[in-house]
């Protein structure tokens, strides 16, 4: 009597784990199917058209800013930028009012609003400030320590992603004067890697008030408001949610612990630019309807509308002279994309 | 005691232990799923959008971010009187063998690897959620084995042989 019912108990339970053991099977068969990376873009323009372009050098990294008659590049450099008229004509090298310096240019970004010029050095920890055409700026020290990302907020401040005092990094909010004001830990998941499974772009978006930071290795998208305030855990329109890890390995220095990266890094979000509310990122994952030949010869751009960074379409950038977009920014109605070694302009028609 | 009395052995005191060994069972499920649904319910935006985004049951999300907290739920409750916890065994059975069936899926064939759990589940990584549901898996089995030499052992009229022969 036992015996036939533990047998029925046995058999119960091989069948319901049987049951359990095929949902997922067929579920993993229907997903085998023609999708492959589980997500579709829609596109709300056709690839973009060239409307100006200018050859430059390896020295050419990124892009600064503009104003009215110019276009500013950033370069390798500190002291040095690329300007050209906005028909990217009339291409020259200018001074800026920083001297080189090999701590400030180890690590470093511009903004450049209108004849006002500033410099972000994240590893000598300050701020350059001072204005184009003319010699002489103003130095502040933003944090104590290291920091990888900054932005200008509003008012004087500044919203920085920087090293804590231990294996991680945190988001501050500082000005000059007051130093921090809001230092916070809780926006990025911290694993004990220096930040860098974390790393990201990090934007202002002053037309909502949203400090907006984009992982490069997950579709995790982290809204802020200007008091880093988390309002919003957004996504890119990929599938790859979960956080990979790189740093497995660590030695010990004399001076220092080495972080040792265990696997590749995959980027997902390589660029990004806002404009007008609107997040413009450049993603490195083909969707399920877009065809290989299309895909491989372009560069796709998806674009997200802020305050709630809702997915409103994509576009393409073809590739140029066979050379993958690198950097781009949207100004106004255009796109300004840097490649290898071309800077190429873009009318946009969103 | 001959042979026939050893299979039959189930005195007063085993029993007892076998019927504290299945509320340590259950109590350990009834935590375990008592949490995991809560927190999928409590950080429902979160969970939606992690199972939209996971490969094999994208196209279920918006069912399954209900159903799956819904049926821990009910495992939970079929778990706490005596006289359906052989029913919330088998529910908790199906529900385990299926995520640990799911985890290993997408750890073998998945191109990606999302994260669909609540609360601390989350900071485990997947091989290590893999071994701690299989560890579950054999607590499950071992309470379906237990409740049926315990039922057994309950049935009116039964007498232990060792008590028979006393």
């Amino acid at each position: 009597m036992k015996r036939k019912l533990l047998y029925n108990r046995w058999m119960t339970s091989i069948i319901i784990m049987g049951l359990a053991v095929t949902v997922v099977v067929v579920l993993a068969l229907v997903a085998a199917g023609p999708s492959k990376n589980g997500f579709t873009r829609k596109f709300i323009t056709a690839p973009l058209t060239v409307q100006a372009s200018i050859e430059k050098n390896e020295n050419i990294t990124g892009i600064a800013g503009s104003n009215k008659e110019y276009l500013f590049f950033g370069t390798n450099r500190p002291d040095k930028l690329f300007v050209t008229d906005h028909n990217l004509a009339n291409g020259h090298m200018i001074n800026t009012p920083f001297k080189y310096n090999k701590k400030t240019a180890s690590n470093f970004s511009f903004i450049i609003d209108s004849t006002h010029i500033e410099l972000f050095a994240g590893n000598a920890r300050t701020v350059l400030s001072g204005t184009l055409n003319r010699s002489g700026c103003d130095s502040f020290n933003l944090t104590e320590r290291i920091f990888t990302r900054a932005v200008k907020i509003d008012s004087g401040y500044y919203a920085i992603r920087r090293y804590d005092q231990t294996r991680n990094q945190q988001f501050i909010k500082t000005s000059p004067r007051k130093g921090a004001v809001i230092i916070t830990s809780s926006v990025t998941p911290q694993y004990n890697d220096a930040g860098i499974s974390t790393d990201g772009m990090l934007h202002y978006d002053p037309v909502n008030k949203i400090l907006v930071y984009i992982s490069y290795y997950s579709n995790r998208v982290y809204l802020m408001d200007n008091n880093l305030i988390p309002i919003e855990l957004g996504h890119t329109v990929d599938t790859i949610v979960s956080i990979p890890r790189f740093v497995g390995e660590e030695s010990e220095g004399e001076m220092r612990t080495t972080l040792t990266n265990v696997k590749p890094k995959r980027v997902i979000n390589a660029n990004s630019s806002i404009s007008k509310g609107i997040v413009y990122v450049l993603s490195k994952l083909q969707s399920d309807m877009e065809k290989p030949q299309e895909y491989t010869s372009s560069s796709v751009i998806d674009c997200y509308v802020l305050p709630t960074f809702k997915y409103v379409g994509s576009f393409y950038i073809p590739d140029y002279q066979d050379q993958k977009l690198r950097h781009f920014k949207v100004m106004d109605k255009n796109v300004i994309s840097i490649f290898k070694n071309m800077i190429v302009k873009y009318p946009f028609p969103g | 005691m001959n042979g026939h009395s050893v299979v039959f052995f189930i005195t007063k005191r085993s029993h007892m232990k076998r019927s504290q060994y299945i509320d340590l069972i259950c109590m350990l499920l009834i935590l375990l799923f008592g949490y995991a649904s809560t927190s999928k319910l409590v950080e429902y935006d979160t969970f939606r959008l992690q199972l939209g985004q996971s490969p094999f049951i994208s196209s279920f999300a918006p069912i399954l971010t209900w159903a799956v907290p819904a049926v821990e739920l009910l495992a939970v409750t079929l778990l706490i009187p005596a006289r359906t916890r052989l029913s919330g065994l088998y529910i908790s059975l199906f529900l385990m063998t299926l995520f640990s069936a799911y985890i290993y899926a997408m750890l073998h064939y998945s191109f990606y690897i999302p994260c669909s759990c609540g609360g601390i589940l989350e900071k485990l990584d997947w091989k290590d959620h893999l071994y701690l549901n299989l560890g579950f898996l054999a607590l499950i089995l071992t309470g379906i084995y237990l409740d049926g030499a315990h039922s057994r052992a309950s049935e009116p009229g039964h007498v232990s042989q060792k008590t028979a022969s006393a």
